[in-house]
């Protein structure tokens, strides 16, 4: 098991992703490619050894590299179109999943193990319980949970407030020495789990899309990181508004 | 082309050429720079010309399957790209000799910067043990770790494994060039 807390894989993939983009955009011309060559090494049809040769010209050229993406996309295509046309493997096609979200998966399976579940369930009603309990003999706000000693990063959102999904604005204040913000939302069993990065203003929309599977009255947690200018990182509280 | 069901079959073949079109304007949308953005439709409509000449050669093959007109419309299309890249040269060459518009549409800013961090990427995973620089290499294509293990022929733990601390090793080194991904 790993040591990594979830936001890291997030941040991990989305810098990832930010590579990935870095890689598409780039212009450079490259040498010739044998397109047969990158095919066949995408599709499997050439043996291992030289299907790493390929891979070593990908990861030296830009335009190996575009190459293989093209029969990447293109390989997988014609399969579907191969399947629709024979109707062969009527099994959903594999889908690709983010390395990180590959390990979220894997964490879940034991969600699928009704005694192992049901203990984890009690364990995290006996946690939650405590807390509040806790909370409220600090009079503290319930609603108001983890990350207690970064007080200094304040909602800007009523908690009693509902916010409709296709207007889910948060908004917070403090700290105003942060160069940057993140956020991430989560629902309370953490099946939802959205992060956004580098945010320069005090303020955003969670995205309609990442709301979509919550029903109306879900409750919502957001968490805001302040980066500041020596690079730390100061987490707020973790605020709660319910779905509208 | 003898089809028999799904978006290949049905009455019209044309409705195959219409999944393989869509198809082909996804991966180049997914592939292409954004330099290359307006010049796509032009991409796609040359390696659909060549996959129906193809067809027009010899209308009665049943062998012409998605696979391989799908492969047909890839490797057209990477001698077009190599083509564009060729023009963009001389352009360049071009524009050194003397005044002249740019010829490559987009956003010049973010495309130098990609290509910056391109470089820099290409350059750190040449300075990786082989075996992360393949596992990171494919991760960076887009592959999965199954997908990843099965191409380089290894298992999935290793694979995994590979990609995490070369992805580590890598960020170091672009944080060394001043890239923090």
């Amino acid at each position: 098991m790993s040591e990594r807390r979830p936001e890291d894989e997030t941040l991990e993939a989305a810098s990832v992703e930010r590579l990935r983009t870095a890689l598409r955009d780039d212009e450079a011309p490259g040498t010739p490619v044998d397109a047969d060559r990158v095919w066949l090494a995408v599709t499997n049809a050439l043996p291992a050894e030289e299907r790493r040769e390929v891979v070593e010209r990908v990861a030296a050229d830009p335009a190996w590299a575009r190459a293989w993406r093209l029969a990447k996309a293109m390989s997988q295509a014609a399969a579907e179109a191969e399947r629709a046309s024979t109707g062969v493997g009527a099994e959903a096609p594999s889908k690709v999943v983010p390395l990180a979200a590959r390990r979220e998966q894997a964490r879940r399976v034991w969600q699928g193990r009704p005694a192992w579940a049901a203990m984890a369930a009690m364990l995290v009603v006996l946690v939650g319980t405590v807390v509040v309990l806790r909370q409220q003999q600090a009079g503290e706000d319930p609603e108001r949970i983890r990350g207690g000693a970064a007080e200094a990063i304040t909602s800007g959102v009523p908690e009693a407030t509902a916010l409709a999904r296709e207007q889910f604005v948060i908004r917070w204040s403090g700290v105003p020495q942060a160069v940057s913000w993140s956020v991430q939302v989560s629902s309370e069993d953490l099946k939802l789990f959205h992060r956004a990065e580098r945010l320069e203003t005090r303020e955003y929309t969670v995205p309609a899309d990442v709301l979509r599977e919550l029903p109306a009255g879900a409750r919502v947690l957001w968490q805001v990181e302040a980066r500041l200018p020596d690079g730390s990182v100061q987490r707020s509280s973790t605020f709660v508004n319910r779905l509208r | 082309m003898e089809l028999r069901h799904g978006p290949w079959a049905g009455a019209s073949p044309d409705a195959g050429l219409e999944t393989l079109r869509r198809d082909l304007g996804r991966a180049l949308a997914s592939v292409c720079p954004a330099s290359l953005a307006d010049r796509r439709e032009d991409l796609l409509q040359v390696a659909m010309m060549r996959v129906v000449e193809l067809r027009g050669r010899d209308p009665g093959r049943a062998e012409l399957t998605p696979a391989y007109l799908y492969r047909v419309a890839y490797t057209t299309l990477i001698d077009e790209l190599r083509r564009l890249g060729a023009r963009k040269e001389v352009a360049l060459e071009e524009v050194e000799e003397g005044p002249q518009q740019p010829v490559a549409p987009g956003d010049p800013e973010r495309a130098a910067g990609a290509s910056q961090i391109a470089r820099a990427v290409r350059d750190c995973l040449q300075g990786l043990v082989q075996d992360r620089r393949l596992a990171v290499t494919l991760h960076l294509q887009g592959h999965t770790v199954p997908e990843a293990a099965e191409l380089l022929g290894w298992d999935a733990k290793r694979t995994e494994n590979l990609i995490y601390r070369g992805l580590s090793a890598l960020r170091a080194c672009l944080s060394l060039k001043g890239i923090e991904p």
